[in-house]
């Protein structure tokens, strides 16, 4: 619950926090979105997952194998 | 090789069906990753393709193939080196609405004794003109286990399911026109068979099959902060993971990373380095003084669930072949090498990973 209010909290920010569209150049670089692509990340998390007894953090499913 | 042309046909008919729709943009990735430790090796050559449909959806698909050899029997055999192979399916498709979007996905995977299928739904939506944005993420997996056709011929023949049930929620916020923030809260409980069952304890001087609890509530809480440096062209990545379950394990991961762009961004330098440290589940031993179920009800000596600690230190080139002397389409794809050194304090022994990959725009 306490995880959850501190995701919920972070989003409570953006009322404080407005950049607009024209001042996100920056963001929109390569190396502020997607410095990892999506068959590198499965990847990492694949080889973590059957070395490492942790998983999640990317909101994305892990497992699924039977190296778990 | 069945299973291969079925994956190959997964993601065929993905890219196909999206390409008959309309006319629109997208990229595919090409990847071969390797993985070496003392007594494992892991090749997996795979495939992604990411693209546009239509005017407001996107389809994204991958199928690969993992090419397993291991000594370890823990791993699939009884003693002598042998080589498994898994593949892998899924995809996924969003769908948007002005400032929402909806979708789900599918991803199965198939080894000889493992298949897994995990379904997903996805919600995510932007606020305040975008400089938020919300994500909650449902999905349900079903695993089913049958050891009956090993290669290592073992006695005895178990066959098991395991259903995981996740939701995840995520925020992402812009702080600055240079930094933005991420933060995301996973829960997940599986419900099942969730034994290694080629994996042995010696328990009260006899070998006995792993024991470990049916079920399991697992929390991850990971946040991870952006900063562009414009002077030097360098962003730098910080990000933290907390991790924790009802087999009292606690992991901890702090990660930080650094790319410097050169050549305006077309050739890109990045660093990188994972600290990782876990607390052992909470019936996790070497050696158990006894065998009897009421005295020891769970059993374990797998140096996964034991404590563990690693550093993960690694490097990234990344070039557009524009650098290369290509033009057109061509121009804008990318090469990319990646070499990392794993260093564990577990019996598996320090890793070697790389992977090579090419990543390239498509029209249609």
């Amino acid at each position: 619950m306490r995880s959850l209010l501190l995701v919920l909290g972070l989003s409570a920010l953006g009322a404080c926090v407005r950049v607009k569209p024209y001042q996100r150049e920056t963001l929109a670089k390569r190396s502020m979105t997607a410095d990892k692509d999506s068959s590198e990340s499965r990847f990492e998390q694949h080889a973590r997952g059957s070395r490492e007894a942790s998983d999640g953090g990317t909101g994305e499913a892990g497992g699924g194998c039977g190296c778990n | 090789m069945q299973l291969i042309d079925r994956s190959a046909l997964s993601i065929a008919l993905l890219v196909l069906a999206s390409t008959a729709v309309a006319h629109a943009d997208g990229t595919m990735t090409v990847r071969g990753a390797y993985y070496k430790e003392r007594s494992t090796r892991v090749v997996q050559p795979m495939i992604d393709a990411d693209l546009e449909v239509g005017e407001a959806g996107r389809v994204q698909a991958h199928a690969l193939v993992d090419a397993i050899t291991s000594a370890s029997a823990a791993s699939g055999a009884a003693g002598d080196s042998f080589t498994e192979t898994r593949t892998e399916g899924g995809g996924t498709y969003m769908h948007a609405f002005k400032d929402l979007r909806v979708g789900g996905g599918l991803r199965h995977s198939s080894e000889p004794d493992y298949v897994s299928t995990f379904f997903s739904l996805r919600l995510e939506s932007d606020f305040a003109q975008k400089n938020t944005q919300l994500a909650i993420n449902l999905a349900r997996g079903s695993d089913t286990l049958d050891n009956s056709g090993s290669q290592g011929g073992l006695s005895s023949v178990l066959i098991g399911e395991l259903a995981t049930s996740m939701i995840a929620v995520s925020a992402s916020q812009i702080l600055s026109p240079n930094s933005v923030a991420s933060l995301s809260y996973d829960l997940s409980y599986l419900d099942g068979f969730q034994e290694n069952i080629y994996r042995t304890v010696v328990a009260g001087g006899m070998i006995e099959p792993e024991r470990v609890p049916d079920t399991r509530l697992r929390q991850a809480l990971a946040g991870s902060v952006r900063y562009y440096l414009a002077a030097t062209d360098t962003a730098f990545i910080g990000a933290y993971r907390y991790y924790r379950d009802d087999w009292h394990i606690q992991g901890h991961a702090p990660e930080i990373r650094a790319i410097q762009e050169l050549a305006g961004g077309d050739l890109e330098l990045h660093l990188s380095y994972r600290y990782y440290r876990q607390r052992a589940a909470f019936f996790y031993k070497d050696v158990y003084d006894s065998n009897d179920q009421s005295v020891e009800p769970f059993l374990t000596d797998d140096d996964k669930l034991g404590r563990v600690r690693t550093h993960n230190t690694g490097i990234k080139m990344s070039a557009a072949l524009k650098l290369f002397g290509l033009r057109g389409t061509w121009a804008d794809a990318r090469i990319e090498g990646l070499f990392q050194y794993l260093q564990q304090d577990t019996h598996y022994g320090n890793a070697v990973i790389s992977q090579v990959a090419l990543r390239f725009p498509v029209s249609y």
